[in-house]
């Protein structure tokens, strides 16, 4: 069977946290995998989702993301760093789903106030990614110093960013296209 | 081989593409829990016509 649909690759604002600069960076990664050709794409934000929080994991799940998740061939995940780590409510989201990631490609957006630009989130983030099934690709966007990268509208004040950008997708769009013809035609165990 | 599935939205045959260790949710599954495998296998099944993705619990 010919596999003509678009490339779905959501990108996740992963903290909820007030005055967020993580939000720009979702919005400029958002707006450069919509740019793609046979991408669609859409910005789930964490902050809005309807997931409890006095429950736990598949119990907690919410329909309209899981189906966005059980759509999506990838996932860009923009993830501050809060000491050292991830936001709760990100780790809590992602939770809620586990079959929807299998075999998915996934890429990390970094975001920090200093020089690591999130990469101790990352490291701390792909043990996670790795449990719930989804492939990690090997580039990552690490925003530094975040609060000097964008201006007070959200607008990119470094360009040079861009082209790591822009990198970091083509690989996720390779991941995800490879692992999309593998899920579809690939069995388990031969 | 596990028993095949049917794509519950489009009717095809879906793709048993990944067998993936979880942890037991019940009192019960983790009864059924092995030591070798320190979990339960999730059959994860893949629709080659429109991309849903469904799972089971192995027998």
């Amino acid at each position: 069977m010919a596999d003509d649909r678009p490339l779905f690759i959501p990108v996740i604002l992963g903290t909820p946290r007030q005055g967020r600069l993580s939000e720009h960076a979702a919005a400029l990664v958002h707006a450069r995998v919509e740019e793609r050709a046979g991408v669609t794409t859409e910005l789930i934000d964490v902050a809005t989702l309807p997931i409890p929080v006095d429950d736990a994991g598949e119990a907690a799940k919410d329909e309209a993301f899981a189906e966005a998740m059980n759509r999506a061939d990838g996932l860009v995940i923009v993830a501050p760093e809060y000491n050292h780590g991830y936001p709760g409510l990100l780790k809590h989201v992602l939770d809620t789903n586990l079959k929807e990631y299998i075999h998915k490609a996934a890429g990390v957006v970094g975001v920090s106030a200093g020089v690591f630009g999130g990469a101790r989130v990352i490291q701390n983030l792909i043990p996670v990614l790795r449990e719930l099934g989804l492939v990690q690709i090997f580039w990552d966007v690490n925003f530094t110093t975040v609060a000097s990268r964008f201006d007070e509208n959200g607008r990119l004040l470094d360009e040079s960013f861009l082209p790591r950008i822009d990198k970091f997708i083509d690989e996720l769009i390779w991941m995800a296209t490879t692992l999309r013809y593998g899920r579809a035609h690939v069995p388990i165990g031969g | 081989m596990p028993a095949q599935m049917a794509c519950p939205k489009c009717g095809a045959q879906m793709n048993h593409q990944a067998e993936k260790l979880v942890y037991p949710r019940t009192r019960e599954e983790a009864e059924r829990m092995t030591e070798a495998l320190d979990g339960i296998i999730e059959q994860v099944f893949a629709c080659p016509n429109c991309g849903r993705i469904e799972s089971r619990r192995a027998a």
